[in-house]
């Protein structure tokens, strides 16, 4: 059943045109990614004031968080979760833009607040396409009306209104069933919710309506053919 | 010694690989039009052009490489190892032009994570990502928990007949019917019931928690997939912590244990068998270690010179929810990754990474050692033992239960222990390779061991800024470790043959 | 199930192990009497006290427990694992005696140490240490080391997994006794030759690094016996970095490696068959894994900037590696320095290699690289099984004196072997872990334990706490004892409150 084996330079035919297909499609993808357009940054991005210790803690005994003019430290997330101990029931300040959804509850709502360069210095990623790690952010309790203050959380459209808040940080919440949050007392917001325009990518949206009628054509050369056999 | 495969077996795996490649394409293509019902323009063109090359690259292989042999033992091994390479190239495609990745090899290390149900992650500001995007990671657990390759296969094959070894090679090594078709009906089945069942309770109960309708329903829906698949994706940055929620603890848990469960397991209490069901062995080992290993952790939280936490509730929800998710290789994180390192004592994270280790069920979607192999190991460890104190002459027969009561046989044993050796050599290996680069030992051998058990559970060290080899060397972990080594060995081995193996004679 | 073990069997042990402790006795009285030739009266005296009360427990035991019962295997797994434990009951006596001990805990556990050929050592003001309790300390590694390889070349060869040894292939029963003289005598004229060559060369290459004729003896003998027998005692309290000698490091290089060969290659080599050293599975498997070890400590030293040129290297690095696989433990630099000098992947390579250790067959403990190659092995048979078209019978051999047949049997054992190995090394880490040591600093003292090396980054201190000094005790027995054997011992003492008559 076997056929001759093909020598020569025929057999490497082959892959040669697999390679090639695979080639192309790297370099396709290659293109479309290195000249995406970059976006303007909106207006209205304002970095909150003071900066707040980085996330490359040795020893938590000697963070110490001072911010001038206030009379309690801002907190990083990721300080927190370095040093959860060191803020375990301490009176701090915290400010982070509100993503994803506003959980309201009867007596309040629970947002999470990002404090990393997407959400304060640097914006979002659609908006600056600058890479600075994954997102670090704190659970934050808004208890009574304070709920009522973010209007809109940060998602691939919005950046959300960025919270200024003054509560206790628990290490382990007994109404959270142990996590670590900070109680709100009080709240204001900074920045209000600002609108992400990320530009339509016009190359990729030809390179994929080229492929895929490609694919379309050749889904139906080949119906063609198998209906004529 | 070995064959030099000849063009007809590469020809076979090419086809077969090709036939994956369209299906991963058409899925693409259904998310890039979810994209654009939902406006998303950019997030739609990503996804048609992984769609797009898919779905040229498969059909052109499967027209060229058209083929009627039946496919045997090794190219099956070779098919599903190389297509669990090659699919997250594909997936890794709208992934890298979403933007929200440093490089493609950060896309492709997301989606391996995703294809191998592992949830590690390296994408960046997770919270500013597309609606469309984030579902398609969910759904890239999906695909690889119900196994691709017998779900594309299924539906796209020819000759349906043959892909029963294909689905050996994805590590579901048991056929629970007698013919493999109905076996993959059956393992839809399950997956439609709890998918309805989960998604309109995980839904529910996001509504109860304050999500508005909508955003209720992507959750859910991204929810479900990941906590079925035991694959530990989330759709915010900081996973089950998000939603403050016991209800959604606890609907994500049920899914969670019935993800880790065999499909044997799952038709024995379809049918109202549950009595024969917790009599298996391994119902019974994943009882014992979950026990053990919880029961460590929890003693780790709650006693030592810091109390991490002192709430019954506190550790029911922090300790036990996070033990779950190891043992099921899930991978949702109820706190924040760095906490493990900085909160949790010594003790609980120990117990944490011996969770992930041991793993859940054979034929599931978790990875690890599998309960299986625990079992048979303590099995035959105990017949060891017995034989030493046996008078010499006295027969020494140990059995398990499965369906029906086993002899302890050296054969059964052998691979068992091999494969599970393989997984702790892998695990310590990575751990090594963690120390090359300054990690703490504890916490390289926390990521390594979520890695190779395609768990997801991260204790910091896995993030954007990673260093290359190991992001490369976590890559390979979920992929060897998720096929369980015998069809990446046999890949190797294929190599090696081509190589160096003699050719086929004339037929 | 289980039968009760009756009178006769521990009776049996009872007898067997006794004969262990006069011997040992012997052994004791003689060292006084090199204490009394030297003038150290209050050694003297201490040496005396546990000969004597060895001696007469010993032949009061043989006396009162004589027996012509047939010693099968259990039995004799049983003797084993209990005569370590009372052997170095009485090997205590004159350490405690000594005053160097902080309690006689701590002197069980030295002597436990030496018996075994560990060289964990606890010892206080090691360096005031009278001479002839330092050579007691020695000669407890040298009696440990014969009895280790007697030990494994007849009671562990079956069911464990081993070959390579003499018995391959002989009938089961019957085969204990009989061959204990015959392989004791080999065993001891093989350790007799290498320590008397190793004594000279480290005799000339001490005296050359400066030490006066009498004292470079001195040492010289007492290196070469921890050596040979893989123990890991020395002379002083900074081990091999005393000397400052290159030449004595390649000296006791090639001890140590003597050492860790098989004693069943050793008559292989002694018959004049070389070839088998190369086509030997353990001769291969270890140069593999020593290859491995040894590459990834090279890594992590160049990480650390620890050494900076070969010759350091060499020195340090290498040497540590061949003490590590070898399961030895005589080091060249301080304790801690590991710790807080070589990075993080160097010592973790030292722990691979102890855990590792050399050949089945040898004084040395760990694993085995047997059973490292026959899984090896194994690995490679699935492999080809599943390439190979289906109807092909897939049998894969290998070399052990001669070409054999890989059966799932042994492989089976090996495997069991190895994740005992493993078990036990993270659990006494995790032991170590509970009592506040840091993970990593009790996993490589919990594995030197186990592999019977004398490597520590000093969790096991003369301060550590007395339950973390009772668990290495028990490493180092499960280690010494492949397990097994003290299962065995175990199983004895269950049957005996559970099994039917």
């Amino acid at each position: 059943m076997s056929r001759p084996r093909t020598t020569g330079p025929q057999a490497l035919v082959p892959w040669v045109v697999a390679l090639a297909a695979i080639a192309g499609a790297v370099a396709i993808v290659g293109v479309v990614r290195a000249t995406a357009p970059l976006p303007t940054p909106p207006d209205g991005l304002e970095v909150p004031e003071g900066k707040a210790p980085g996330r490359d803690v040795l020893n938590c005994e000697r963070v110490i968080i001072i911010t001038p003019g206030e009379p309690i430290g801002r907190l990083s997330s990721g300080v927190a979760v370095e040093c959860p101990d060191r803020f375990d029931g301490q009176i701090v300040t915290y400010v982070g833009e509100v993503v994803g959804d506003v959980l309201r509850r009867s007596d309040g709502a629970w947002v999470l607040m990002n404090d990393d360069p997407y959400a304060l210095e640097q914006g979002p990623l659609d908006v600056t396409e600058q890479y600075a790690g994954s997102n670090s952010g704190l659970s934050v309790w808004l208890p009574g009306a304070m709920a009522d203050l973010p209007d809109r959380a940060g998602n691939a459209r919005w950046r959300g209104d960025v919270l200024h808040v003054t509560g206790v940080m628990l290490r382990s919440d007994p109404d959270d069933g142990g996590g670590l949050t900070i109680r709100a007392t009080e709240a204001r917001v900074v920045s209000e919710e600002i609108p992400i325009e990320d530009p339509v990518n016009v190359l990729q949206a030809l390179v994929a309506v080229g492929l895929l009628g490609l694919a379309g054509a050749l889904a139906w050369w080949v119906r063609i053919r198998d209906e004529r056999r | 010694m070995l064959l030099r495969p000849d063009r007809e077996d590469l020809r076979i795996i090419g086809y077969y690989v090709s036939k994956v490649l369209t299906g991963v394409g058409a899925v693409e293509l259904l998310l890039a039009l979810l994209a654009l019902a939902l406006a998303e323009w950019n997030s739609a063109s990503a996804l048609a052009v992984g769609a797009g090359i898919g779905l040229i690259l498969g059909r052109l292989g499967e027209l060229r490489l058209r083929t009627e042999r039946s496919l045997d033992w090794s190219h099956g091994m070779v098919t599903v190892a190389s297509a669990w390479l090659l699919g997250p190239a594909l997936l890794a495609v709208p992934l890298f032009l979403s933007a929200h990745y440093g490089s493609y090899v950060d896309a492709y290390f997301d989606a391996m994570s995703g294809l191998t149900t592992s949830g590690l992650a390296v994408i960046q500001d997770l919270d500013h990502l597309p609606h469309s995007m984030n579902l398609f990671r969910h759904v890239m657990h999906f695909m690889g928990g119900q196994g691709i390759i017998v779900v594309v296969l299924t539906l796209l094959a020819s000759s349906p007949g043959q892909v029963g070894t294909l689905y050996v090679g994805e590590a579901r090594d048991e056929q629970i019917l007698p013919n493999f078709i109905r076996t993959a009906r059956f393992i839809y089945l399950v997956a439609l019931v709890f998918g309805a069942v989960g998604t309109l309770a995980l839904t529910v109960a996001g509504l109860v928690a304050g999500l508005r309708p909508a955003r209720a329903i992507f959750h859910a829906a991204s929810l479900f997939m990941a906590a079925f698949d035991t694959g530990g994706f989330s759709p915010q940055s900081t996973s089950m912590a998000y939603y403050h929620s016991v209800t959604m603890e606890a609907v994500v848990s049920v899914l969670m244990i019935a993800g880790s469960m065999s499909f044997g397991t799952h038709y024995l209490l379809w049918r109202g068998r549950a009595r024969t069901a917790l009599r298996h062995i391994e119902v019974k080992s994943l009882a014992i270690t979950l026990a053990a290993t919880s029961g460590l952790a929890m003693i780790g939280l709650a006693t030592g010179p810091d109390v991490t936490f002192s709430e019954p509730l506190a550790l029911f929800r922090k300790g036990f929810f996070t033990i779950l998710s190891a043992h099921t290789g899930t991978g949702f994180a109820v706190n924040a990754s760095r906490l493990y390192a900085s909160d949790w004592g010594l003790v609980a994270p120990a117990a944490v990474v011996g969770a992930m280790a041991l793993g859940g069920m054979a034929s599931s979607t978790a990875g690890g050692i599998k309960a299986i192999r625990v079992g048979l190991a303590g099995k035959a460890l105990w017949k060891d033992i017995r034989r030493t104190v046996l008078p010499d002459a006295a027969l020494n027969v140990s059995t398990y239960r499965s369906t029906r009561d086993n002899i302890v046989r050296d054969e059964v044993v052998r691979p068992a222990l091999t494969i599970l050796l393989l997984f702790l050599w892998t695990y310590l290996l990575g751990g090594m390779l963690g120390l090359y680069f300054g990690y703490p030992f504890e916490e390289a051998l926390f990521e390594s061991t979520s890695a190779a058990a395609s768990v997801g559970l991260s204790i910091g060290i896995v993030s954007p800024d990673l260093e290359l080899p190991l992001k490369l060397t976590y890559i390979a972990q979920m992929w060897a470790g998720r096929l369980e080594f015998t069809a990446v060995f046999v890949l190797f081995g294929y190599g090696f043959a081509f190589a160096r193996g003699r050719t086929r004679a004339r037929r | 199930m289980l039968l009760r073990p009756d009178w006769d069997d521990f009776r049996l042990i009872g007898f067997h192990a006794a004969r262990v402790v006069a011997g040992l006795g012997v052994l004791m009285l003689a060292t006084a009497g090199l204490a009394v030739l030297r003038g150290e009266w209050n050694d003297a005296t201490a040496l005396g006290v546990g000969a004597g009360l060895a001696v007469s427990a010993g032949l009061t035991g043989t006396v009162r427990l004589r027996s012509r019962e047939h010693l099968d295997w259990s039995h004799a797994m049983a003797t084993a694992a209990a005569a370590w434990l009372v052997a170095a009951l009485f090997g205590a006596v004159p350490l405690f005696l000594s005053g160097h001990f902080g309690g006689p805990l701590d002197a069980y556990f030295e002597a436990f140490s030496g018996l075994t050929g560990t060289g964990l050592t606890i010892v206080q003001d090691l360096d005031h240490l009278g001479a002839s309790m330092n050579v007691w300390r020695h000669l407890m590694h040298l009696v440990g080391g014969l009895a280790t390889v007697v030990v494994a070349l007849t009671v562990f060869t079956v069911g464990t997994g081993q070959s390579g040894t003499f018995t391959v292939g002989e009938a089961r029963d019957d085969r204990i006794m009989p061959n204990v003289p015959r392989i004791a005598r080999f065993v001891s004229k093989v350790i007799a030759t290498y320590g008397l060559l190793g004594i000279l060369a480290l005799t000339l290459t001490t005296w050359l690094g400066g030490l006066p004729p009498g004292r470079a003896l001195w040492h010289a003998t007492l290196l070469a016996i921890s050596a040979v027998s893989t123990g890991g005692f020395a002379p002083t309290s900074m081990s091999v970095g005393f000397y400052h000698s290159g030449w004595v490091e390649l000296s006791l290089i090639v001890l140590m490696i003597a050492g860790a060969l098989s004693y069943g290659l050793h008559y292989q080599l002694w018959r004049g068959r070389r070839r088998e050293l190369f086509l030997h599975l353990e001769t291969r498997t270890l140069l593999g894994t020593f290859l491995v070890v040894t590459g990834g400590a090279m890594l992590g030293f160049g990480r650390s900037d620890a050494f900076t040129d070969a010759a350091m290297l060499f020195r340090k690095g290498f040497f540590t590696m061949v003490s590590a696989h070898t399961t030895t433990g005589l080091s060249v630099v301080a304790d801690r320095l590991v710790v807080t000098d070589w990075g993080l992947l160097a010592p973790a390579a030292m722990v691979g290699a102890m855990a590792v250790g050399g050949m089945a067959g040898s004084s040395t403990g760990g694993i085995k690289v047997l059973r490292m190659g026959l899984v090896a092995k194994s690995i490679v048979k699935d492999i080809k099984t599943v390439l190979l078209p289906e109807s092909a019978l897939v049998v894969e051999t290998y070399h052990a004196q001669r070409r054999q047949i890989l059966r799932d049997g042994p492989v089976r054992a090996a495997v069991s072997l190895l994740l005992l190995g493993l078990l036990t090394n993270m659990s006494g880490g995790i032991v170590g872990m509970l009592l506040g040591f840091d993970f990593t600093e009790a996993l490589f003292d919990a594995t030197a334990a186990t592999s019977n090396t004398g490597f520590s980054l000093g969790v096991l201190s003369p301060d550590a706490p007395a339950v973390l000094k009772l668990v290495a005790i028990g490493l180092m027995w499960f280690g010494r004892l492949e397990f097994f054997a003290a299962f065995t011992l175990f199983g004895y003492v269950i049957a005996l409150g559970r099994g039917r008559t």
